[in-house]
């Protein structure tokens, strides 16, 4: 018994910090800045604008709330793309109908990707705003904000097959305060499968 | 892991009474189904039905079966027009897949042709290189 109450003591202690760490779930956050003292600065998001598939305006104020997955990708994409809207598809249909949910996929192309394309991606996917936007807008603020907030890889390329871009196929998943809560491999269905638990905790 | 090997051992008595041309186009199908796992499966699937109305189905495909080598022309320039599958319109772009050879294609076609519902027609690597001297800018 009492060996019992010392092996568990260790355990309590660390069930209850990291509850009041991490507020009652353990999910790490990925974009931390710096500490200072009891505070914890995170890299913020910077001002942005971009344009979604009706033709509206996305930017900071649109995510104000949401909980939210963060891609890149491109419609002539002929790799890995097709497998990532399909398994983001299923991200989709299982919280699309929850106002705190939203999914924001970035073209990395938004020199072919105009408005017409995506909304022709997302009407032929079966998905529609405001729960999964598609944004093009400004390449150089599409890549910026990529590289400083998402820090998501993302790259021209002209070898043999990637369709003249390189980039990564993460999902970013970003709490309703605007941290990082996780980055999963879009292309992997365990992976996938972690990020709809995982976004099941926040959409709590 | 049994059933593979049965798998196996029963495709290996079956090769074992065919002839050679059947043996041909058996390695063809099995040598076509990588480059199609490869290339094309993550938009137009394993089970070859396409997805969504974004890809369309090579599955009982009208467009393909209608004359499967004319799919050749397609497959090496990528597909930029619109197009009509099975009464439906598609109108993503298809990438192009110049880098792969005659044989490869053959292979590919073979098992394209061979796979799901399909009518089971054998190419060869001759009846691929006649048909792309016809393509245009190829
Ligand atoms: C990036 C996605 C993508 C990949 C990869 C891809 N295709 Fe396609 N495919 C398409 C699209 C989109 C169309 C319709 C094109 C159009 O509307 O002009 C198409 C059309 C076709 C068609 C004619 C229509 C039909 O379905 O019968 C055939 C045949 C075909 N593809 C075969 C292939 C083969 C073989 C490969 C692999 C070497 C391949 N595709 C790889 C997207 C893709």
């Amino acid at each position: 018994m009492k060996f019992a109450f010392k092996a568990l003591f260790p355990l309590f202690s660390i069930v209850f910090i990291a509850s009041c760490k991490f507020g009652g779930n353990t999910l790490p956050y990925m974009n931390i800045e710096r500490v200072e003292g009891a505070d914890t600065v995170f890299n913020k998001i910077p001002d942005f604008s971009f344009t979604n598939q009706n033709g509206e305006e996305i930017n900071k104020q649109s995510l104000k709330g949401k909980v939210y997955v963060a891609d890149f990708f491109f419609v002539s994409c002929p790799t890995i793309c097709p497998v990532m809207a399909k398994n983001l598809k299923k991200v989709y249909e299982r919280f699309g109908n929850n106002d705190k949910f939203m999914i924001l996929s970035h073209t990395i192309d938004p020199r072919h990707d105009s408005v017409e394309v995506l909304k022709n991606y997302a009407n032929r996917l079966g998905v529609a705003a405001p729960a999964w936007q598609f944004v093009t807008g400004k390449k150089d603020e599409i890549y910026q904000i990529g590289y400083d907030f998402y820090m998501a890889t993302i790259e021209e390329d002209d070898s043999e097959g990637s369709g003249g871009y390189l980039h990564s196929g993460g999902l970013i998943l970003v709490d309703s305060k605007g941290r990082i809560r996780g980055v999963y491999d879009g292309t992997n269905e365990a992976q996938v499968g972690q990020l709809i638990s995982d976004l099941s905790i926040l959409l709590k | 892991m049994i059933k593979t090997v049965l798998v196996f051992v029963f495709a290996f008595v079956l090769l074992a009474g065919c002839n050679d041309a059947d043996r041909k186009k058996q390695q063809f199908i099995s040598l076509g189904r990588l480059v199609y796992q490869k290339q094309c499966a993550n938009c137009h699937q394993d089970n070859g039905n396409g997805y969504e109305a974004l890809y369309p189905p090579i599955n009982q495909s009208d467009y393909f079966l209608a004359n499967p080598l004319n799919s050749l022309c397609l497959i090496v320039n990528g597909a930029e027009e619109p197009m009509t599958v099975n009464g439906k319109e598609y109108n993503l772009p298809m990438p192009s897949f110049a880098h792969l050879k005659p044989d490869e294609l053959a292979k590919l076609l073979t098992y394209l042709s061979n796979s799901w519902d399909n009518d089971g027609s054998f190419y060869s690597e001759e009846d691929v290189t006649k048909t792309l001297a016809t393509c245009s800018n190829k």
